[in-house]
């Protein structure tokens, strides 16, 4: 029963994608009622899953894949935080493609790519150690390489080359470490507290335990977009909205910093990061994308890179949550990894609709928009206020969360960091509310009927309201605050 | 229970006696091809749970006179993977020739079943001699896959194909006679328990290397390999690519582990040719990189494939304590590539099917217009590659591994290296079936068969590597 639950948890979108490869591109509604129900189920278990985990239950699979190495999946509290996530921003987003894509050409071939991409994410949630993780790590970047690239146009290919050559080169920095790990130390279990061999070895061999941090860290930023290496984010905003909705601001960025987060925390171990400094040079590096992300974003004139910009800098919010030492800080990382998802996808999801309707694709076009498309414009003000740290928002939980974190570790320098950061983003974010809502429109035609169809309204509007309630929950009630406290306290309460 | 190991050769060349009469071809090649399959895999499946290795002699007849078959966990392996694409193949074949080379097809069937007798005989035999007798085999119906098509470029490419391999047989059936001539046995195990601890006559072996080398088209020798897989049809091409280069390195691959003592003039050799593979690998990449035709792209990266099993020559040479793990790392190299390669050339047959030529540029919009074959170029891309899940990637974990842990630097950095430079001759291929340039050939649906035969080529290669445990155990077990 535990194992089946977990195996299906994996293997039930990647069933889908087999269904429907090979169903006709003409079974519309085949294929949208076997997702629905795929995802469905998929919320049922995590919501099972979820349940017996916090009453004590082990769930793995493990066999030996290699005489090296095994392939291990295993159940805990961290990867169903990340599991519950995009489980859930799946079933969003599905709905959201299948009114998007309505009458698209190649949505088979789409959905295929998309419910492959999914099984990848919750792959790298599941994964029990490093080299199961980078299996599914890789597998991500290969099925999100097709639907980067979905459009066919020129622009997107180009996209798709670039997305191409920073994760390739990334994943090959990732199999060098994994395989130097396994050659010295033979084990990358995921432990709370660190991996005991791997730290033994790593105090007998400081300089190559450092290299290999750095070449593991550097490898996941590449999805993480920290800022050298983030030039394919931007570009990949090329793709059709539902994927850069879920993919490249839920998916797969959040996969570099889910990686970063085990590497950190279960890999290494706290105690280790800290004591060998590790995370100083790192911690600098993420602030700098921080305000580099907000910067950029303030001055792109297409709204998808603007978001894409503001991605890679709360990325990095949540990827100096984590490097930062100390309990609140992490609350804060696991929080955002959370919240910024819920809200980014909420946007990315608004702009999509503008898109759709009016062909809005850059920031002059946008006058009067907002008047015509009421309810879009309302989930897109309200995700906007949470991604600046409005109260009342979950937007505000993170940031109180990482500020205090920042403080308790003694670096007050991040939290100028975060408050720099919050003031951009009113500088990129409101201007578009204001110009969609306050703007005069060139031609005042307003199309007749709903402003878009019901299956593209209703994904924001819940995204938006969860925004909301996650916001002013007490924190006894169920929500991601009450179970990554209860990460947080397991994983600190470990040693 | 045991089986017979000579119906694994008999049937294939029943079969090919069969497809003969015209009446009965297109039974004959279906119901065979069907049971050939059925066979290798109950014959892998035993060796997952059977007695292995299991000797059989052929009459009665023993060692050192009679003809003897072994079937272990690497043979079980192999034949298992000559069995799926040999099916599939198959399967192809009798779509592509009936829309296609409608003449071709007559002569087709018939050294398709006696090239699979000819594989399935070489995985199992332990002679040289043998072994000698089946390459020569192996060589003949290859030549004549080759110029099939019978237009000059195919018959020259066979001519060239012919001269070599004759040159290679000659230096075989001269290391044999060497070995003959001074022990007096040719079975692999006799000959390793009579050359254990000797240094006199590992000379012998040396030609014998050149000899596979020559056939496995390492890098001086590659020339022949480009032409003579790019000019013929793509169920053949994918067949000469897929199966007919791998024998030489699994004899080599046994050679090294089984029989060959330890002596320092191997281990130069075993450098030369790690760095020969290092060649091929940067080489045939280089050219696959350049070529603006799917199938020459195609023939280089088989070239540049087949390097990564020369490569890694000084781990079979060093790497006694590994065994296992080498043993799997190069079956599944083997595999994958076979699975991948196979897959690829009968997507590029659909491709020129549709296109009516073969050329790079004219592949736009293949991802829209027909995506089971796109989707069949796109995972056994992914496995040339090298990218997780597939096996190919298993492959590479291991051979990376393994050198890294017998301190083969050079050799890890050229794998992993590799794998870029596969990256960037497959990226044209997925670039290109993507673009949306509207293109007029493609309204021209593809056979079905044709388009599921690759495919489930193209996704049994990526998915393997998820199941290698269950792959490998034959070879754990022995």
């Amino acid at each position: 029963m535990e194992r089946l639950a977990v195996l299906s948890l994996l293997l039930s979108s990647f069933f889908v994608s087999l269904f429907i490869s090979f169903l006709k591109e003409e079974r519309v509604f085949l294929r949208s009622l076997v997702n629905a129900i795929a995802a469905f189920y998929k919320l049922f278990v995590v919501a099972y899953l979820l349940w017996s985990v916090y009453r004590g239950g082990v769930f793995e699979i493990r066999y030996s894949m290699v005489p090296f190495a095994d392939f291990y999946l295993t159940v805990d509290p961290l990867a169903l935080l990340f599991v519950s996530l995009s489980s859930f921003l799946w079933l969003i987003t599905t709905i959201y493609a299948i009114g998007y894509l309505e009458g698209a050409p190649n949505r088979r071939r789409f959905f295929v790519f998309f419910n492959l991409a999914v099984t990848s994410t919750m792959g790298i949630a599941l994964a029990g150690n490093m080299f199961t993780f980078f299996l599914f790590y890789e597998l991500l970047t290969l099925s999100t390489y097709p639907l980067v690239v979905h459009r066919g146009t020129q622009k997107a290919l180009r996209a798709g080359g670039i997305y191409l050559v920073y994760t390739i080169l990334g994943g090959s920095l990732f199999m060098l470490c994994l395989v130097l790990l396994y050659m010295f130390v033979g084990d990358s279990t995921f432990h709370t507290g660190g991996n005991p061999s791997l730290r033994a070895w790593v105090l007998e061999n400081p300089l190559w335990g450092k290299l290999l941090f750095y070449g593991f860290f550097f490898a996941m930023a590449v999805k993480a977009a920290v800022f050298p290496l983030h030039q394919w984010l931007t570009r990949a905003m090329v793709a059709p909205a539902p994927v850069s909705a879920l993919l490249h601001a839920v998916a797969v960025v959040k996969a570099g910093a889910f990686g970063i987060i085990r590497l950190v925390y279960e890999l290494y171990g706290v105690e280790l990061v800290q004591s060998m400094e590790l995370w100083q040079p790192l911690a600098y590096l993420t602030a700098f994308t921080i305000l580099f992300g907000s910067f950029m974003a303030v001055f792109q004139e297409e709204l998808k890179k603007r978001l894409a910009y503001s991605t890679m800098s709360h990325l990095s919010y949540i990827i100096l949550g984590i490097l930062l030492p100390g309990q609140l800080s992490t609350m804060g990382a696991l929080l955002h990894l959370v919240n910024h998802g819920i809200m980014k996808i909420t946007l990315f999801m608004c702009l999509g609709n503008y898109a759709e309707k009016y062909g809005v694709h850059k920031f002059k076009e946008l006058d009067g928009v907002g008047k015509k498309m009421p309810l879009t414009t309302i989930a897109f003000t309200v995700a906007s206020l949470g991604l600046i740290g409005t109260p009342m928002t979950v937007g505000y939980l993170t940031k109180k969360y990482l500020e205090a974190g920042a403080k308790a570790a003694g670096e007050e320098w991040a939290i100028y960091v975060f408050y720099i950061s919050s003031i951009l983003s009113v500088f990129y974010l409101m201007p578009i509310v204001f110009k969609a809502l306050f703007g005069r429109s060139r031609e005042d035609k307003e199309k007749k009927g709903l402003e878009v169809s019901p299956l593209m309204l209703i994904p924001p509007l819940i995204t938006a309201f969860l925004t909301l309630l996650f916001g002013i929950l007490p924190p006894e009630a169920i929500s991601p605050l009450k179970w990554v406290q209860y990460i947080v306290n397991k994983a600190y309460g470990g040693y | 229970m045991p089986i017979d190991l000579g119906y694994l050769v008999a049937l294939p060349l029943l079969a090919s006696l069969l497809s003969l009469i015209p009446s009965l071809r297109v039974y004959t090649a279906f119901i065979f091809s069907l049971l050939s399959f059925l066979l290798s895999l109950y014959s892998f499946i035993y060796t997952l749970m059977g007695d292995i290795p299991l000797y059989q002699w052929i009459g009665g007849w023993v060692a050192p006179l009679g003809i003897g078959f072994r079937l272990d966990g690497l043979s079980g392996f192999f034949l298992l993977m000559t069995g799926i694409i040999g099916f599939f193949v198959a399967l192809y074949s009798f779509s592509f020739f009936k829309v296609e080379y409608q003449r071709q097809g007559k002569v087709f069937w018939f050294f398709f079943f006696f090239l699979w007798a000819g594989l399935n005989a070489f995985f199992l035999s332990e002679d040289l001699f043998n072994l000698y007798v089946v390459l020569e085999v192996l060589s003949l119906s290859a030549l004549v896959l080759v110029a099939l098509p019978g237009h000059r470029k195919a018959i020259k490419a066979s001519l060239n194909y012919l001269f070599l391999s004759i040159l290679a047989s000659m230096f075989y059936l001269l290391g044999v006679a060497m070995l003959y001539a001074n022990y007096g046995v040719l079975s692999m195990s006799l000959l390793s328990e009579k050359l254990a601890g000797t240094h006199a006559f590992t000379y012998a072996l040396f030609p014998i290397i050149v000899a596979l080398a020559i056939k496995s088209a390492l890098l001086p020798f590659h020339f022949w390999l480009p032409p003579a897989h790019s000019s013929t049809v793509a169920p053949a091409s994918a067949l000469l690519s897929s199966l007919v280069v791998k024998p030489p390195a699994y004899l080599m691959l046994r050679l090294w582990l089984e029989v060959l003592p330890k002596d320092k003039s191997l281990e130069y050799l075993s450098i030369v040719l790690s760095l020969m593979g290092a060649l091929a690998i940067l080489v045939g990449s280089y050219y696959a990189i350049r070529q603006k035709t799917i199938k020459m792209l195609l023939a280089y990266s088989t070239v540049a494939q087949m390097g990564y099993l020369f490569l890694m020559a000084p781990l079979y040479y060093h790497g006694e304590s590994f065994r296992e793990a080498l043993l799997q790392a190069f079956a599944l190299q083997v595999f994958s590539h076979a699975l991948a390669k196979a897959s690829m050339f009968l997507s590029s047959g659909n491709a020129i099917y549709v296109a009516r030529r073969d050329d790079l540029s004219y592949m736009p919009g293949f991802a829209h217009s027909h995506p089971l074959t796109f989707f069949a170029l796109f995972f056994s891309g992914a496995t040339l590659i090298g990218l997780p899940l597939s096996a190919g990637f298993v492959a590479k974990f291991l051979f990376l591994g393994l050198s890294i842990r017998l301190g083969f630097i050079f050799q890890g950095s050229i794998m992993l290296f590799g794998s870029l430079l596969a990256s960037l001759y497959v990226y044209p291929i997925w670039r290109e079936s993507f673009s949306s340039h509207p293109t007029k050939f493609y309204d021209n649906p593809i056979p079905q068969l044709m388009e599921l035969s690759a495919f489930f080529l193209g996704f049994l290669s990526f998915s393997s590597g998820i199941v290698t445990f269950l792959l490998l155990q034959g070879i754990v077990r022995g």
